[in-house]
């Protein structure tokens, strides 16, 4: 018996004493290495399949959800990525939706001119303007998520942005002399 | 997202975050409660840990693989692993591993993979993983061979619901 297979039969031995369904609900083995292509090949097959049975609705829901999951990833990840701002993910929103600029402004009741400046980061959105995005999105994209999403941006801002503390330095006349 | 703590039913807090340097040598200790896969094998790997919110207890693990391939287009659970004591009926913890694949299908979407997701199952298990999480079992073209499970987009929303109160 060689190494691999004395592991391989150790395994067992320490799981014989299981039931199938008690494993099922705590392992995933890895599976045998030599039929890697034939495995995803059948994933490739089910995809197609699946791809031509999807109704626009489907295609949507998907692609908000997929928005949905990584505005939240940003939220709570501590990296912060200085692409995935608020305005990027409202262009994706409206990219998702298949909608011109235009078109979404009039309908969140907006100057498109404003609505760029949003997506362009030029300025920062009113509150009134991320509760229209509440209302908009069927309470699907909550106007707190679209804050947390601004706020992240902003703490990051903070954190970093050197210019405005050598700036601010002359405004401070006196200070603490103590650290703790 | 939670764990269902089985004697008092009380839900307890957990989190799924990448595994650290320093767990590899937790998990290799000979007292280590994860003894069916040498983990420190998958150093390098995109490993998960699934952990109690509070003691950072880990109670679960993970290895997934991005298939970026267009024809692919998912995530594979390779493997994955609940600590010893949560595993049969007298088990503390219930919920471990729906929640791992719940992360897995939230990945997926945050990948661009539309929420899918497969894993090569033991045949003994195929009905089980079908019964306990709703995956969808795939046969193999040719005998002898191993099928897939498979979780496909709606599938993928319905158990990060279930499990990750999302």
């Amino acid at each position: 018996m060689n190494n691999k297979s004395m592991k391989s039969q150790k395994k067992t031995d320490k799981l014989s004493k299981y039931k199938p369904e008690d494993l099922a609900s705590s392992i995933v083995f890895p599976g045998p290495e030599n039929e890697n292509e034939s495995r995803l090949e059948l994933v490739s097959q089910y995809r197609k399949e699946w791809e031509s049975k999807r109704t626009p609705k489907d295609r949507l829901i998907s692609q908000l959800l997929q928005l949905k999951f990584q505005i939240e990833e940003v939220i709570r990840s501590d990296k912060y990525d200085k692409e995935k701002h608020f305005g990027y993910f409202l262009k994706e929103y409206i990219s998702c939706l298949e909608k011109k600029n235009k078109e979404f402004a009039e309908e969140v009741d907006v100057d498109p001119t404003e609505l760029s400046l949003f997506i362009n980061r030029r300025r920062d959105p009113p509150e009134k303007f991320i509760i229209r995005l509440e209302i908009h999105s069927n309470k699907n994209f909550p106007a707190i998520m679209w804050y947390k999403l601004i706020e992240k941006e902003k703490e990051y801002k903070l954190m970093y942005n050197n210019d405005i503390r050598a700036s601010e330095y002359g405004h401070v006349k006196g200070k603490l002399r103590i650290s703790i | 997202m939670f764990v269902n703590e089985v004697q008092t039913g009380n839900l307890i807090e957990v989190e799924v975050v990448e595994i650290e340097e320093k767990d590899f040598e937790f998990l290799s200790e000979k007292d280590s409660q994860f003894k069916v896969f040498v983990w420190k094998e998958y150093k390098g790997k995109e490993v998960y840990k699934l952990r109690l919110k509070d003691s950072k207890a880990i109670l679960g693990l993970m290895h997934i693989v991005d298939h970026l391939n267009p024809n692919i287009d998912a995530i594979e659970i390779k493997l994955l692993e609940v600590r010893n004591d949560n595993i049969g009926k007298s088990k503390k913890y219930d919920f471990i591993t729906g929640c791992l694949i719940a992360f897995a299908c939230r990945m997926s979407f945050i990948r661009e993979h539309n929420g899918f997701l497969f894993l090569i199952p033991k045949t003994s298990l195929i009905k089980h993983y079908s019964q306990n999480y709703g995956l969808e079992y795939i046969p193999p073209f040719g005998p002898n061979k191993t099928g897939i499970m498979i979780v496909n987009e709606k599938l993928a929303y319905r158990l990060i619901k279930q499990f990750l109160n999302e």
